[in-house]
């Protein structure tokens, strides 16, 4: 039972945190239809930055808040200075120069840090609640609560309101949406620095349960990508609710099957699942309509 | 402007990378071939032979990403597995290197050829973050089995190549190796991509759908590219296994990927030289770097980024790049000359011709149509005579909740112009998509020369002889026009590679030819299509169908867009085809237009046929009063164009 438990706990709050991923991956696709491969940089900046102001003597919360401030610029500039200059990129194209992105701010992380592991006490609470012998710590349950609002907040904002609804009509005709007085360069931005607060948000609850190092971006991206990816790429809730689906199942793989098997399974299979869901119903590589 | 002032064999404008002087390319290969020799610091044999290596699988990574269009972020999947079966082959089974070796090469071949029926049809990203996942999912897989892979540690193997009666184990040995095998499938892979089959390629890889209204089975040709990919990733992983002595995990995993992806792109996509000059320059770098420490990454990370963001051709695009810069231009450099793709202002002698064929359209056609009307040559006619034409039955079509076409049913004889005419929304081009095979239907059937056609599949219906134009033109801008015409046609007879095989020949080049004179397009033949205006564009994809020799034309819109002029060159050229027993399918709202070349035709409204005779009646039908959206509109295109 204890094992049970901590195996539910451990695969939800890793799942929120590819949740939080994937929902800013969906909130730039459906606001520019770029796949943001480099979202996951904003939880290793935000954690990398908090870890070094805590090191040097700030208080975590200001550590934390400046560090969450950091990924939603990094979202913002990666909008504003990459993205903007060239809106005429073939999606492909785009692709690569955001893996380029990605690896130049784990270039930058890679030389200010070194290959080191780091973390920080929590700014939440380092509270632990023991539930049957499992430590379930508080933070964690503020992390899913946080993924959980984060996901209807979103949901509601695309859904229900006018400027919502005009983020989605940006990426389908940008250039018609800009004629009926609706402002795709904010909407972007906005997308963008939402994406890069929740990555932050995401890194300065879940670090202090584990660790971040340099390189951690790439691959919380791609676990982030499956849960955005089951979502059609379109469902704010549905990628969060994805994310939790896609830590449980890493976490009960890991500690039933083999632990070192547990992510590449999960990576391999939901990936092609997913992938597969969403190119059923595309034709002749993507240009349906005549 | 007319074809005497325009030589019709005017040297082409080279746009391409590949079209090069051979004189020059040749000095520059054997510089890079001697060039370990030259004493630069770290660029030593060793370095040379791992960037040669590298190289290959940027090769296979560049079929793809470059030629293909299909973004490979997994490019070390297939270098990581072939690797690891071609040592546990050789040292935990057993088997003669050289025979592991092959095997390993086959199996990559056959796992493709099936993965690539999964993966070839998805577009774009889901392309490229599939192959991403299975190439992390791969490494993951390959260290979770250390009772067999030696996890992380690796597998460790003799440093030599057994090549047959040979060895290859001093640098020296290694490096002519590498350097024979490149040439070798540089070589090789030229042939799979130039000429005709190049052409195909850039039409799969610029609009797949026009691609796969000319017979070419798009599926099928992402599929081998996919296949070749993974052999020559293969290969390379297999060179690097007994180059290195050893293999790990990290070989198949995504810094891998990442990181040839990136030899790729430095290099230049769409570049042969490109990816081995990418693969040097970033193995020297990284090797040069590699006392850097921490902050290796960084350059790395930055040099991809500068190239992507800021060198289109990448390394191997340089030249070209200097070529067409302003500077260039203003020095008045020799071979200087504009960017026509990227529509930038044409200098000098393009510029003028731009002029004069773009500013007098008038004359242009005007000349054009006295030659191009109406007798076609004698390749334009249908292949094979009669045939009993076309026939739909109770097509309907449903998008969600909303029935866009409902039970319509239309004939369209040998030797005759059909019409459909109706409003925006009434489901014309619906219609046409169904009948082309472009959309399946909800229900309904297409019959063709008395044989019910498979539903959605436009391949098919190429080869059984129906051609079809697009509203807005769908023609591949990187090639001429010439080119773009010979693509359409060359497509039915596949990539020549697996399955159907055959070369074109003579026959065809006459074809196009013959289209491109019917057409009036024959002075503008050598002219990149980037250049050539929306009208013209049009006429262009009704060459490319012509050269099919189609036995049904379907035409969408075809007037829209087009000058007077223009419009009376293809009034000319449809009866033309008429003569000639092809049947011909017209839809549009311009009742004019059609009215002009129209035998009979057919009103749609609300996705319903409300009318089905001849042209007066038509007239009568769409010109009555009471609130009809189709008389509305059939004025007000008349009017407006």
């Amino acid at each position: 039972m204890t094992l049970l438990i901590q195996t539910i706990y451990s695969g939800l709050i890793n799942g929120a945190s590819y949740g939080l991923i994937g929902l800013g991956i969906v909130l730039c696709y459906r606001s520019s239809r770029v796949v943001n491969l480099a979202q996951g940089e904003s939880y290793m900046i935000a954690g990398l930055i908090t870890a070094e102001l805590v090191t040097s003597g700030f208080p975590v919360l200001a550590a934390a808040v400046c560090g969450i401030a950091a990924a939603t610029v990094f979202g913002a500039g990666l909008e504003r200075l990459v993205l903007r200059p060239r809106l005429s990129w073939s999606a492909e194209r785009l692709i690569i120069l955001v893996v380029a992105v990605a690896l130049c701010a784990e270039g930058i992380a890679n030389y200010a840090a070194g290959p080191n592991q780091y973390s920080f006490t929590s700014p939440v609470s380092s509270g632990v609640l023991i539930l049957d012998g499992a430590v379930v710590s508080y933070d964690g349950i503020v992390l899913i609560g946080v993924l959980l609002v984060a996901g209807a907040v979103t949901s509601w904002f695309l859904h229900r309101t006018v400027l919502g609804q005009g983020m989605s009509a940006c990426a389908e005709n940008p250039s018609v949406s800009s004629l009926l007085g609706i402002n795709v360069s904010m909407m972007r931005i906005i997308a963008y620095s939402v994406a890069g607060f929740l990555g932050g948000l995401s890194a300065v609850l879940l670090v202090p349960l584990s660790s971040v190092t340099y390189d951690a971006g790439l691959s919380l991206t791609l676990l982030g990508y499956v849960a955005a990816a089951l979502a059609a790429m379109r469902s704010p809730l549905g990628a969060c609710l994805a994310g939790l689906v896609v830590g449980l199942a890493e976490s009960f793989l890991g500690t039933y099957v083999n632990e070192l098997l547990a992510e590449p399974l999960v990576l391999g299979v939901l990936m092609i699942v997913a992938v597969l869901l969403l190119g059923r119903r595309i034709r002749f590589g993507g240009v349906v309509r005549a | 402007m007319s074809a005497k002032e325009t030589p019709a064999r005017r040297p082409d404008t080279p746009l391409r990378p590949w079209r090069g002087r051979p004189p020059w390319r040749l000095a520059g290969v054997i510089v890079l071939v001697a060039s370990p020799f030259f004493g630069i610091p770290s660029w030593t044999l060793s370095t040379a032979v791992l960037a040669g290596i590298f190289g290959l699988a940027a090769l296979a990574v560049n079929l793809l990403v470059g030629f293909g269009r299909m973004v490979n972020l997994g490019g070390a999947a297939f270098l990581g597995l072939a690797a690891y079966g071609a040592v546990l082959g050789s040292t935990q089974f057993g088997i003669p290197f050289t025979l592991a070796a092959l095997a390993t090469l086959a199996a990559a071949a056959l796992v493709a050829w099936l993965a690539g029926g999964l993966f070839a049809k998805l577009p774009g990203f889901y392309f490229a973050v599939a192959m991403l996942g299975i190439s992390s999912a791969i490494q993951g897989v390959l260290e979770a089995f250390p009772s067999v892979t030696d996890g992380d540690s690796g597998l460790t193997t003799v440093r030599t190549l057994p090549l047959g009666i040979v060895t290859v184990s001093s640098n020296l040995a290694w490096y002519a190796t590498i350097v024979v095998i490149t040439v070798i499938v540089v070589g090789a892979v030229h042939w799979l991509v130039r000429s005709s089959r190049g052409r195909v390629l850039a039409l799969v890889r610029e609009d797949p759908l026009a691609a796969s209204v000319h017979g070419v089975d798009v599926l099928h040709v992402r599929r081998v590219l996919f296949t070749v990919s993974a052999v020559l990733a293969a290969l390379s992983g297999v060179l690097l296994a007994r180059w290195q002595g050893v293999v790990v995990p990290q070989d198949a995993g995504l810094v891998q990927s990442v990181q040839l992806l990136g030899f790729a792109i430095v290099g230049g996509l769409g570049s042969l030289a490109g990816p081995v000059l990418g693969a040097s320059l970033l193995t020297w770098l990284s090797t040069a770097t590699s006392g850097l420490g921490n902050i290796e990454l960084l350059v790395y990370g930055l040099i991809f980024f500068f190239v992507v963001a800021f060198l289109r051709g990448g390394v191997a695009g340089l030249p070209d790049m200097v070529r067409t810069s302003r500077l260039a231009r203003r020095l008045g450099l020799p071979g200087s000359r504009t960017r026509g793709a990227d529509g930038a202002a044409l200098p000098g002698a393009v510029a003028g011709e731009a002029g004069s064929a773009a500013g007098e359209p008038g004359s242009a056609a005007g000349e054009a149509a006295p030659a191009a009307v109406p007798v076609p040559g004698p390749g334009i006619g249908p292949r094979g005579g009669g045939g009993s034409g076309l026939a739909v039955v109770s097509l309907s079509k449903s998008f969600g909740g909303v029935r866009a076409v409902n039970d319509v049913s239309l004939e369209a004889a040998p030797a005759s112009v059909t019409a459909i005419i109706g409003g925006n929304g009434a489901g014309k081009s619906t219609v046409l998509n169904m009948i082309s095979g472009v959309e399946p239907p909800t229900s309904g059937k297409v019959i063709f020369d008395g044989r019910e056609l498979s539903a959605g599949d436009p391949v098919e219906r190429a080869r059984l002889g129906i051609g079809r134009t697009f509203q807005t033109a769908r023609v591949a801008p990187d090639l001429t026009v010439e080119e773009n015409v010979l693509a359409g046609a060359e497509g039915l007879y596949g990539l020549g590679l697996v399955g159907r095989s055959g070369r074109p020949g003579r026959d065809l080049a006459d074809r196009c030819r013959d289209a491109l004179r019917t057409t009036g397009l024959e002075h503008i033949a050598h002219r990149p299509m980037a250049e050539i205006g929306g009208g013209q564009r049009k006429l262009v994809e009704v060459a490319r169908a012509l050269a099919l020799r189609p036995k049904l034309l379907l035409m969408d819109e075809p007037g829209a867009g087009l000058s007077l002029e223009e419009i009376s060159v293809l009034s000319g050229l449809i009866r033309g085809l008429r003569d000639s027993g092809t049947a011909v399918l017209v839809i549009d709202h311009n009742l004019d237009f059609v009215a002009d070349v129209a035998d009979r035709g057919y009103v749609l409204e609300l996705g319903q046929v409300v009318y089905e005779g001849d042209v007066a009646g038509m007239r009568k039908q769409v010109e009555w009063p009471a609130g009809s959206a189709v008389a509305a509109a059939g004025r007000g295109g008349g009017a407006g164009e």
